[in-house]
This record gives C-alpha cells, sequence and structure tokens, in this order.
C-alpha cells in the first residue's frame, strides 16, 4: 500500500502555521522545477583558485617538514 | 512574548523552506564576513592554543593552514548543493543519509555543538574567576574547582534567557559579542608581535611535545584537520541564501578555510610566548593587570555571544526537522551542556574532544561529497528531499550505503589514531587519520551506492546520465 504523501497531508493540516508552512513548500518547490534553478552554476573553472592556494600551502607544508 | 514568537516562527518557516529567489540576499563577500564573525571564536582560539603546546610557531603554521584548508577543500563543494536548491544541511543530507539518518545526523551535529557551548561557557566562567580573584569576595566564588563551574552555569541560564526569547534578543547580544572578540584579537596580535619580536617567537619551543616530532606535529595536524572538518554540518546555513553557487564555494573556502586561521595561529603564538594553552591566563601574563582584566571582560562577552548563537543554531536546527516541537522542548535539548560545565574534565579534555569530532565529521564528509557528486550526479529531487514517505528513505529511513562508510571510515580512523586514548599507530605519523578516513568513507559510499545496495534513486540517475551521454554520442 502506499504511504499517504507527506507534504500534501501537511497542507491540510489543523496548525495554521504547519498548513502555511507547507503550502509555501509546495510552491516553491513547483515554481523551482519550472524554472530549473534560480542560481547561476559553478563552473569547474571557478574552483581553480582554491585549488592553487592549497597547493601553494602544501608546498609550504612540505618545505618546514623538511628544512 | 507575542512578537518573539512570531520572530520564532519565521526564523523556523526561513530555515525550513528551500530559498526563493527574493531570499537569496547574499554576494560572496557578505558570506565571507558572516562567517568569519561566526567563525572567529574560542574553538579556533583554542585549537591553536593546543597546537602551540606541541610544535613551534613554523610547524604550528604549517599544520594550522594546512589542517583548515585542506579539509575544507574537500568538503567545501557540498556548498554547490545547498546554494542551488536553496536547502538547510539537514534537508539536503536526507538524500545521502536518509529522512531518519538526516536526523541522526543532527544529533550527531546536537551533541557538537553541546561541546562547543560548554567550551566557550567554561572558558567565560574562568575568565569571571581571574576578575574576581582581584577583589577580596570569598574564595568558593574565586576558586576554579567552585567558582568556575558555578559562573559558567550562570552564564548557561543567561545564554538560555537570551536564546529563549528568539532572534530580536540575539541581533543585540551580537553587537556586543562580535566587536568584543574581534577587539580582543586584533589587541593581543598586536601586544605578542611589538612585545617579543617575531625573530623571538620563532625561535621559540613548546612546552608541551612528544618525543618525536613526528608525533608532535601530526596530532598538532589532527586537530586542526578536526577543526577544518567541523564546519561540515554548518555549511548549509548561509550558502543556501547566495545569489550564485561559486559565491558560495568561494566564500566558504576563504572564510572557513582560510580566514578563521587568523584566531588559529594567534592562540597557537600566545601558547609558544606565555607557555600555557589557557587564554584567561595570557590576558594578565601578556597585557598587565588593567589591560588584562579589559581583556577577560572582552573574553567572556564574546564567549557568552558565542553560546548565545551556538545554542540558537542547535535550537533551530532541531525546529527545522521537527517543525512541530514546541519552542520550549527545542530549546531543553542545549540543557545536556550543564553536566558537561560541572568540573574542569571536558574542558580540559578539549584536544580529545576535537580529534572525535575529526573522526566523524570526515566520514560525514565522504558520505555527502560520493552522494552528491559521484553517485546522484548532481541531481536531487527537491520534493523528495520534503516528502519524508518518498525517493530517498532507503532502508527504514536510513541509507545502508552511509552506514557501511560509517563503518569502513571507523575502521580506517580507529585503526590508524585512537583520539580518547591518543594512541596512534605508526602509520599515523605518515598520513595523520581524518584525511584518509575522509576518503576511505568516499570510496566504500560509491562502490556500496554502485554495487552493493544499489537503490532505484541511485540507478534512475545512472540511466540518465547514460541516456544524456548517448544524445551527445548520437549528435555527433
Amino acid at each position: 500500500m502506499k504511504q499517504k504523501d507527506h507534504i500534501q497531508k501537511n497542507m491540510e493540516s489543523n496548525d495554521p502555521f504547519i498548513k502555511g508552512m507547507y503550502t509555501d513548500l509546495h510552491n516553491r518547490i513547483q515554481d523551482y522545477q519550472e524554472s530549473d534553478s534560480i542560481v547561476e552554476k559553478m563552473k569547474f573553472s571557478d574552483a581553480k583558485g582554491s585549488i592553487v592556494i592549497v597547493g601553494i600551502i602544501a608546498a609550504f607544508l612540505a618545505y618546514v617538514l623538511v628544512s | 512574548m507575542g512578537k518573539e514568537n512570531s520572530s520564532i516562527s519565521k526564523d523556523v518557516a526561513f530555515g525550513f523552506l528551500p530559498a526563493a529567489k527574493n531570499d537569496r540576499v547574499f554576494g560572496m563577500w557578505d558570506l565571507i564576513l558572516i562567517q568569519v564573525g561566526i567563525g572567529i571564536s574560542c574553538i579556533c582560539i583554542l585549537t591553536g592554543a593546543y597546537t602551540g603546546l606541541m610544535v613551534n610557531a613554523r610547524e604550528g603554521l604549517g599544520a594550522i593552514l594546512f589542517g583548515e584548508a585542506f579539509p575544507i577543500l574537500l568538503i567545501v563543494p557540498i556548498t554547490i548543493y545547498f546554494a542551488r536548491y536553496g536547502i538547510d544541511t539537514f534537508i539536503g543530507f536526507r538524500s545521502s543519509f536518509g529522512y531518519l539518518g538526516a536526523k541522526l545526523f543532527y544529533f550527531v551535529f546536537a551533541i557538537l555543538t553541546l561541546g562547543y557551548t560548554a567550551v566557550a561557557l567554561y572558558m567565560a566562567g574562568e575568565a569571571i574567576v581571574e576578575i574576581l580573584s582581584f577583589t577580596s569576595i570569598p574564595a568558593f566564588f574565586t576558586s576554579s574547582a567552585t567558582g568556575v563551574p558555578l559562573f559558567a552555569i550562570l552564564l548557561f541560564v543567561i545564554a538560555f534567557s537570551v536564546t529563549f526569547r528568539g532572534p530580536l534578543a540575539i541581533k543585540k547580544f551580537n553587537w556586543i559579542g562580535v566587536p568584543a572578540i574581534a577587539i580582543l584579537l586584533v589587541g593581543l596580535l598586536i601586544l605578542i608581535i611589538s612585545g617579543q619580536g617575531m625573530d623571538k617567537i620563532l625561535a621559540l619551543h613548546p612546552a608541551e611535545p612528544y618525543e618525536k616530532l613526528s608525533r608532535s606535529f601530526m596530532t598538532a595536524l589532527e586537530l586542526n584537520v578536526g577543526l577544518g572538518f567541523s564546519w561540515l554540518p554548518y555549511l548549509g546555513q548561509y550558502a543556501r541564501l547566495v545569489k550564485s553557487e561559486k559565491a558560495a564555494y568561494k566564500a566558504t573556502f576563504f572564510s572557513y578555510g582560510i580566514l578563521v586561521n587568523i584566531a588559529v595561529v594567534l592562540g597557537a603564538l600566545t601558547t609558544l610566548v606565555v607557555g600555557t594553552q589557557n587564554p584567561t591566563e595570557w590576558m594578565l601574563a601578556i597585557a598587565g593587570t588593567w589591560v588584562g582584566l579589559i581583556g577577560l571582560i572582552l573574553l567572556t562577552l564574546g564567549n557568552l555571544t558565542a553560546a548565545i548563537f551556538l545554542m540558537y543554531s542547535q535550537v533551530i536546527s532541531l525546529k527545522t526537522i521537527f517543525p512541530k516541537s514546541s519552542w520550549l522542548v527545542a530549546m531543553l535539548t542545549t540543557v545536556p551542556a550543564v553536566f558537561l560545565l560541572l568540573s574542569s574534565t571536558f574542558y580540559n579534555a578539549f584536544n580529545s574532544f576535537m580529534t572525535v569530532i575529526a573522526y566523524i565529521m570526515s566520514i560525514a564528509g565522504g558520505i555527502v561529497i560520493a552522494d552528491f557528486f559521484f553517485v546522484k550526479k548532481q541531481k536531487i529531487s527537491l520534493y523528495d528531499l520534503y516528502n519524508t514517505n518518498g525517493k530517498y528513505k532507503y532502508w527504514h529511513g536510513i541509507n545502508p550505503s552511509a552506514i557501511t562508510s560509517i563503518i569502513i571510515g571507523t575502521l580506517v580512523y580507529w585503526g590508524l589514531y585512537n583520539p580518547l586514548l591518543d594512541k596512534a599507530s605508526g602509520l599515523f605519523e605518515y598520513i595523520s587519520a581524518g584525511i584518509p578516513a575522509y576518503f576511505a568513507s568516499l570510496i566504500t559510499y560509491y562502490i556500496s551506492a554502485k554495487y552493493v545496495f544499489a537503490y532505484s534513486v541511485d540507478k534512475e540517475v545512472s540511466k540518465k546520465a547514460a541516456e544524456s551521454v548517448q544524445k551527445q554520442v548520437d549528435l555527433i
């Protein structure tokens, strides 16, 4: 037997706070699914700076340990 | 209380719901400032202090910089997940741990937060006792055995009552506490550098090293790796509110991976100069009586604010996972911190506490990264994250692949290092423990989710990815 959808169930809650929150949730998920993503996606090239910095720190660490 | 109740409900809904476009208010610099403000705390100072007990300034700098930046580099990609879907940590982790598993992970986070809260309050209690030792009040109040727990518990009561009132009261406190800790750090740094000079500091020897340098260095590194990985449950709190995934990634890397190191380095240098890891003893030793007393007051305020922030973070996260629980019940989950304030046992075991965190969070980090990037290939159903009878139910709400990873990660970590007894294997001195445990957990999760406990939700993603590749091949 299929269990009842948790979101739909809470949209019918007697607690006005829960009911309002889950109704808002339902609308937001629909908005998200229609627009796919609302933020600019990251590319691998955006991570290059952090990788270089960790590389420099690793080189410094190696220098400290061998000297 | 009406206004406070309404602001709490607003915060609960805000934390629970996926961030809408108009909630995305933070750019990269906004997020850096917020996370550095939160991150620079007594926890960073103490981590640095224990580092300074074991290694000299040059080795300490290497252990601190690498120990923070590398774990953050390993876990920071998960901020892309939180930023893309606008979700908080514990809702996001449902896809990898399962609905019940994410709730259990919250309890691990709560224990971690209780520990942090206790450390902040105990340090504040010590600072008050140090201040009172200049007065002629009865010895009961100035003794470390009775006075420190008493004042730490009194401060807990203050923190509890401020947090109970909700975000409006907390915001007022932040205007005092955050500048207090900032002034304290800058003041200490100036006093140390100008008073001692860098050449003298670089020549100082640690007060309590292990017999072998490699053991001292790796233990110091492990402590810092623990701090680096410990940010994992906090990454979703603000990353979900940024305007771009790039901003979430970069701001988190620079704030938690690089900038909070200022406090850690300061802790290490001060310990080397003063010879003790106890921050309350630094003030008078470095700054003299009057400036030292001001330092102790700032330390008390900074730690009290940190405790309030930590408490609120714990309680609001609980309300996000269990929205139907009452605010008072959620607040009562902070009370166990009092038991850690009754004596100095927990406070003095801070280094063991941090390495236990390294153990837990390195494994959790491996699981969530493997799940989002390698198993789900960044394809998550937002609806099913919230529908707790949905795709991420796995086995009774727990993902068996996460359990398998925890078991293997535990064997790797404890095989290399026992954080409770501080016993290390020979291999620990070459590869440490937290970082290998992260990779063991990541690889185990991938193999398990793909080939052992392969649930339909993971197979669907593989099928979709294969279809997409086939489409591209056909086009060519």
